[in-house]
């Protein structure tokens, strides 16, 4: 019997190279979440810069600079150009024109026809830049695409409506304090502390009145100024799995769908895929073979995990690419859409802090002449920058039901974008002479004209 | 730490296969209890609370299995079936999904199998405690059986049969297990999952059938995979495992059918709940009776939830019209029988796959197509990415694959087919591990 229990022993001991060996294995299982989380530099964040240690604060901050106009200059600035954008045609282009993200290195090239820029958004870009540089361009776009409802609620306007009313007070009129102010307090910031809180809550919208579009919402939005489904004949959707979803539960009229499960920027020029209208096609092929109007990008969900700079890399080589092969195409970016609290404990770069940057990334790739980026983020994160947990089963795709709100959003966001022929030609040929100048003016009072005219003709 | 997990497979069962092999065969069992207590120890990340949970149902099961042969022996066996058996219901009912040790719903039916077996007088006590840890805890049907019969572990702790025909035999059941589970489960359950994904309430009625069939297939490949796995590793020991799966989609009841699926706890409910309690013997009501507890302990053994609950209820509802009146006819025909037990299986896994009764009646009314069939783009964009899968998968539904092998298993092809299909399940796993939505689940 002794010898029995001494083999124990031995067996036991024998076993401890195993354990070594399995330790030493899963060692780069635990390791590398952490390793993802120190690749993200710290300074990259814009929202840290302003000094919150606390994440709610910060994205609250970064949120606001989204939203709201990005400084209390840029909205004085604004505010005029609004109000006669839209009755005079020349104001109209003047906004257009204006190439939000013209400070940025990248988009410098871009920028055209500076010189009625200069006047709208001369000394916008100072206040905010060090937050948010790749935002200036996209926020605009942004502000466009959320004016818009937010004004033209009024007819419907209820008594939920306070933030929005908020909203749109703060671009036309920087008088009201806590808006024009982006440095302030964050808690305070938008007031979104208490009506966030409110329309966040009453999601199913009982009253069917609660009409905002900021961040916080999620999902309670009233589509106005959109186009329909004629707008899409001529357009692509290029994604991963989200887009699949939208392929399949809220297909929009004749447009092309590109995606499938797992797509990233890395392999979206690579892949072999089929849909309605072609089969088997790389998207080279795709468009080699056929001419878009519009080519939508909804990729990067995959990519968070990976390293930024080279997803980045990845991401403005494919728009060069598509860029490449259909000149004539507007190239609209889609934010990565946030995902829920679940999702992040799976691995924290599914987390608000680090979709944000990334978006900000994306958003930076815009230049609001070729290259737009929309943000559904308005309407379908929550006031942390997290998915609400009843939209979705895994934290990161919707329920399908919502997908026709996703639809209508997308909607409503790109009917700011000019797709008329011949607002490109001229952006091609006369961006290089002024760039030092574009990139400092251009960035925050850029509306497309349709925006404008949308937003303006609905103020009270 | 799963069968078909790299670190198994690279790490612990070789060194483990090393040991055993080149220890003498007298230390045989010992190894083998060790090696079921690190693997445990692995499965669990050395978890206090799932240890402690095992030693305390282990010496419960060992000191009252001695116990249990003695004069007062009705004082000892009561108690310690209730502790076993409160144990689980504690951490099902209270605790359930966050806390319940791996593998305990099965160890503690192996040890209440043992006590009984002891009580009855059909076995002698275990009086080694190595050897009981070993046949109680061994680690190929530790954390999802089979349950085997005391006896005949008792039989194989004294005297394993350690034959390279053994091993061999046992290795390539270990590789066809894993084939199963790998090419064919693991990605046969991506249709349903992706139906929760979007919600099931907004999938067309084809797509909602497509998910409810290669859920079906998932679970049988799933589970069966595992079980010959376990029973390859058995063999590679020395052990001789019970069968969990006996084809059973080639029954004609669903009588049968459980007979047949996950037959070894079909059997622990058999001999040691329905059969105690009279069995068929004493009328058709009570007979009746003794069916409705015993599926209604099987709904809870799978789980609190009230898909589970469901599961069972429409379960003893075939079983019990099957036993009145649908038992003859059925078995009379050739073809109707086969078409009544593929839907009626089909259907009753939809609970148990939605998790939650309301869940499950959504997906219903999408079979059923209340409110219409709804767009079918997502069943014809799924179809053509699972055709093979669902071949694959319908044709291993059928006893061919067994007799086919019945006639390869011996000749150097089957070895030649096997070694590809172990580098290719390697490679899936290796491809899915680095998948960084897979990975979390590692």
């Amino acid at each position: 019997m002794k010898k029995r229990y001494a083999a124990f022993g031995i067996s036991l001991l024998l076993s401890l190279v195993l354990v070594v060996a399995v330790g030493a294995f899963q060692k780069d299982a635990v390791l590398a979440p952490l390793a993802l989380e120190e690749d993200m530099d710290p300074a990259e964040v814009p929202f840290r810069l302003a000094g919150d240690e606390d994440l709610k604060a910060r994205i609250e901050l970064a949120r606001q600079e989204q939203t709201a106009p990005p400084a209390p200059p840029a909205a004085e600035e604004t505010a005029p150009t609004e109000t006669t954008g839209p009755e005079t045609a020349p104001a109209a282009t003047t906004g257009m024109e204006t190439v939000p993200a013209g400070n940025t290195a990248e988009t410098t090239a871009a920028p055209t026809e500076p010189s009625p820029g200069e006047t709208a958004g001369g000394q916008t870009a100072a206040p905010t830049k060090e937050f948010d540089e790749p935002l200036n361009g996209t926020a605009s776009d942004r502000d466009s695409a959320s004016s818009r409802p937010l004004g033209s609620g009024s007819a419907v306007e209820g008594s939920g409506a306070g933030l929005d009313r908020e909203d749109s007070a703060g671009q036309t009129a920087p008088s009201v304090p806590e808006e024009s102010d982006p440095t302030a307090p964050p808690a305070q910031g938008e007031g979104s502390g208490d009506t966030g809180a409110d329309n966040g809550g009453g999601e199913t919208a009982g009253d069917g009145e609660v009409l905002s579009v900021t961040p916080g919402t999620s999902g309670e939005f009233t589509p106005e100024a959109t186009v329909d489904d004629a707008w899409f004949d001529d357009a692509l959707f290029i994604g991963d799995s989200r887009t699949d979803g939208l392929r399949l539960y809220a297909r929009i009229g004749k447009a092309d769908y590109f995606c499938n499960t797992g797509m990233t920027v890395f392999t979206a020029l690579k892949k072999s895929l089929s849909d309605n209208a072609f089969s088997n096609m790389t998207l080279e092929q795709l468009l080699q073979s056929k001419t878009y109007g519009k080519i939508l990008i909804g990729l990067g969900i995959n990519e968070c995990g990976s390293n930024l700079d080279s997803v980045m890399n990845a991401y403005a080589g494919l728009v060069d690419r598509v860029r490449e092969l259909q000149p004539g195409a507007k190239v609209i970016l889609q934010a990565v859409m946030a995902c829920s609290p679940k999702k992040e404990a799976q691995n924290r770069c599914f987390g608000p802090e680090n979709l944000f940057k990334l978006n900000n990334r994306i958003a930076a790739l815009a230049d609001g002449v070729n290259v737009f980026y929309i943000n559904v983020n308005e309407v379908f994160a929550d006031e942390n920058g997290y998915l609400p947990a009843n939209f979705s089963s895994d934290g990161c795709h919707l329920y399908a039901k919502y997908y026709p709100l996703w639809v209508s959003w997308i909607k409503s966001a790109v009917a700011a974008i000019p797709v008329s022929s011949e607002a490109e030609p001229p952006a091609a040929t006369e961006g290089e002479t002024t760039d030092g100048e574009t990139s400092a003016s251009t960035p925050a009072p850029a509306e497309t004209l349709p925006a404008e005219s949308a937003g303006t003709e609905s103020q009270p | 730490m799963q069968f078909n997990s790299i670190q198994f497979i690279f790490y612990f069962l070789p060194v483990f296969l090393a040991v055993y092999y080149i220890l003498p065969a007298n230390f045989g069992t010992t190894v083998l209890a060790a090696g079921s207590f690190l693997f445990y120890g692995f499965a669990v990340g050395w978890d206090p609370l799932a240890l402690g949970v095992l030693f305390a149902a282990f010496f419960t099961a060992f000191f009252g299995g001695m116990a249990a042969e003695s004069e007062k022996r009705r004082w000892v066996f009561w108690p310690a079936v209730f502790c076993l058996g409160m144990s689980l219901v504690f951490f099902k009912l209270f605790l359930w999904g966050i806390l319940l040790p791996v593998g305990m719903s099965f160890y503690v039916f192996q040890l209440i199998a043992y006590l009984a077996d002891v009580y009855r007088g059909k076995i002698r006590a275990e009086r080694d405690v190595i050897d009981f840890f070993a046949e109680a805890f061994l680690f190929p049907k530790l954390l999802s059986g089979p349950i085997a019969s005391s006896r005949d572990l008792q039989k194989y702790a004294r005297r394993p049969h350690r034959k390279l025909f053994t091993f061999h035999m046992g290795l390539q059941e270990f590789i066809l297990g894993l084939g199963l589970k790998v090419v064919l489960a693991n990605r046969l359950g991506g249709v349903w999952a992706q139906g929760s994904t979007v919600g099931f309430e907004q999938v067309s009625t084809p797509y909602a059938w497509l998910a409810a069939v290669t859920f079906s297939m998932r679970l049988y490949f799933d589970f069966y995979g595992y079980s010959l796995m376990a029973v390859g590793l058995g063999h590679m020991v020395g052990w001789n495992l019970p069968m969990n799966f006996l084809e059973p989609y080639s029954a004609k009841t669903v009588s049968d059918f459980y007979r047949r699926w996950h037959a070894t706890l079909g059997r622990w409910f058999r001999d040691y709940i329905y059969i105690p309690l009279g069995g068929s013997r004493r009328g058709t009501a009570r007979t009746l009776l003794n069916l409705a507890v015993v599926w209604a302990l099987t709904g809870f053994w799978h789980g609190v939830g009230g898909g589970y609950m469901m599961w069972a209820g429409i379960l003893f509802a075939l079983i019990a019209a099957e036993r009145l009146f649908l038992k003859k006819p059925l078995e009379r025909s050739r073809v109707v029988c086969h078409i009544y037990l593929v839907l009626a299986i089909v259907l009753s896994w939809v609970p148990f796959a939605a998790g939650s009764a309301g869940e499950a009646v959504t997906v219903f009314s999408r079979l059923f197509a209340v409110g219409g069939v709804g767009m079918t783009a997502d069943f014809l964009d799924c179809l053509p990415k699972y055709a093979w899968l669902l071949a694959g998968g319908v044709l291993f539904a059928t006893p061919l694959p067994r007799k086919l092998w019945g006639k390869l298993q011996k000749t150097a092809l089957a070895d030649v087919f096997l070694f590809f299909l172990f580098w290719a399940c390697l490679y899936l796993v290796a491809t899915a591990r680095q998948d960084p939505f897979i990975y979390f689940d590692f």
